[in-house]
């Protein structure tokens, strides 16, 4: 675990935890500190809203803020009045990219609004990256990084933090369809997404709207990049590979011949039996489905990776357990 | 009769291609030499598709689906775990004998699908 900033060189000052206070001074002592200081860049989050595509948007535009590697790179939250779960998930896997590129990653906690500073504490992300102490809340599915595809690891998770849940709503039945269906979209990022931090997550449960919201996201190459690979057809349209991988039987699993293609597909069929949502962003590629209605679509500017965003209903009184992973 | 316990193999979770293949291989070798197989799931808590792709579904290219039906036998299942399986038959029987299902695939690839914009992002979702 990556230990905050600690601002410890001349004309910077700020002691409280994972704040830094930029260099002081005149300009040409400024100039002459940050000649010798690593690069550092204070980097603005905006609210992260929980419209889907308007999310993507945002974090594309956040990511390309950051133009070098190297950087240590502080958070500034001023701007933020809300993190969704893709945003949530989201900063955790830009935090290990910039770590991974030799930066160092910090919150400025004084910038926080009471809901920000609890969404991160809340989530476990604070945890994460500076063994602050989680407040325990039943009604979230907490920010995880995964790294390996290990069945026992990963199972004891889904066990713990989808099947054991205290969610009354839920029978047991959609409890363990739930937990097949996050256990699909993990492994489905593990195998496919190639992401060099792994795939994060972070999950929302609302008692309000009785709907629980799971993000998904890796860092990886993309559906559409996959798919093109795969079929060796680098003039694929990405709306068109999205579609192709979310068609049954599909697969871009190196093992060849040998069926596969089962988990995307019963991702929607899932989400449409069950009267939940789901879009994927991947690459230059975008697929929705609501409903029985689906859309793939492109998109203009590259999400870098694969983010999945998923609305369950939890109101388990309307579903059947199994009806939910037969066909429509 | 073969039975094989798969709780004692895999743990509570059924999840990988990993866990799913020394399976597939005793189920083989069984069927290949005329036997039946019970496949006992009591136990297993969590199911994912490419066990049992890996575990079931590899089966259906050298045994027809109602060799199968007939000689592997599948006990205590949860109810997610039957529907999940059921897909999985369902899906590599079309793809290792459908040969009009696998055309279906490939013709996605000649589809212009999507309008080319994205138009459609900006719309509240």
């Amino acid at each position: 675990m990556t230990s905050p900033l600690q601002p410890n060189l001349p004309g910077l000052g700020g002691t409280q935890h994972g704040v830094i206070d930029w260099p002081s001074g005149t300009p040409r002592i400024r100039r002459a500190l940050r000649r010798l200081l690593p690069k550092r860049l204070r980097l603005m989050v905006p609210t992260i809203p929980s419209a889907r595509f308007q999310a993507v948007e945002v974090l594309v535009k956040l990511r390309q803020r950051i133009t070098e590697p190297g950087l240590d790179v502080l958070f500034d939250f001023s701007n933020c009045k809300d993190l969704s779960t893709a945003g949530v998930a989201y900063l955790g896997g830009l935090a290990r990219l910039i770590q991974r590129s030799d930066g160092q990653v910090g919150f400025d906690w004084r910038t926080c609004s009471i809901r920000v500073a609890g969404t991160l504490r809340r989530s476990g992300l604070a945890h994460a990256f500076f063994g602050d102490s989680i407040e325990p809340d039943g009604h979230i599915i907490p920010y995880r990084e995964e790294t390996r595809r290990d069945p026992a690891t990963l199972a004891k998770y889904l066990r713990e933090n989808w099947l054991g849940k205290p969610w009354i709503l839920l029978t047991p039945g959609l409890q363990e369809a739930l937990a097949a269906i996050a256990s699909e979209i993990y492994l489905n990022a593990l195998e496919h997404g190639a992401s060099p931090v792994g795939v994060m997550s972070y999950g929302e449960h609302s008692e309000n709207s009785r709907k629980l919201r799971l993000s998904v996201i890796d860092f990886g190459v993309g559906i559409p990049t996959n798919v093109r690979t795969f079929t060796r057809r680098s003039d694929l349209r990405a709306s068109t590979a999205m579609k192709w991988a979310f068609a049954a039987g599909t697969t871009t699993s190196p093992i060849p011949g040998t069926a596969r293609g089962v988990g995307l597909d019963l991702l929607k069929d899932f989400v449409a039996l069950n009267g939940g949502e789901l879009s994927v962003s991947s690459g230059e590629g975008a697929a929705h489905f609501k409903g029985k209605g689906v859309r793939f679509l492109n998109r203009q500017v590259p999400f870098h990776g694969t983010l999945v965003d998923i609305t369950f209903r939890c109101d388990g009184k309307l579903y059947g357990f199994a009806s939910e992973f037969q066909r429509p | 009769m073969t039975r094989l316990q798969i709780a004692a193999q895999t743990g509570d979770a059924c999840i990988t291609i990993e866990q799913g293949e020394p399976l597939y291989e005793q189920v083989f070798a069984r069927l290949r030499a005329g036997d039946s197989v019970t496949m006992d799931f009591r136990g297993v808590q969590v199911f994912a598709s490419p066990f049992f792709n890996a575990a079931v579904g590899r089966l259906l290219k050298d045994f027809s689906i109602e060799d199968f039906r007939n000689r592997v036998i599948v006990e205590g299942l949860t109810p997610v775990g039957i529907a999940l399986m059921e897909r999985v038959i369902e899906n590599s029987n079309r793809f290792y004998h459908d040969p009009a299902a696998r055309k279906a695939i490939e013709d996605i690839l000649n589809e212009e699908v999507g309008d080319g914009a994205d138009t459609d992002l900006h719309r509240k979702s």
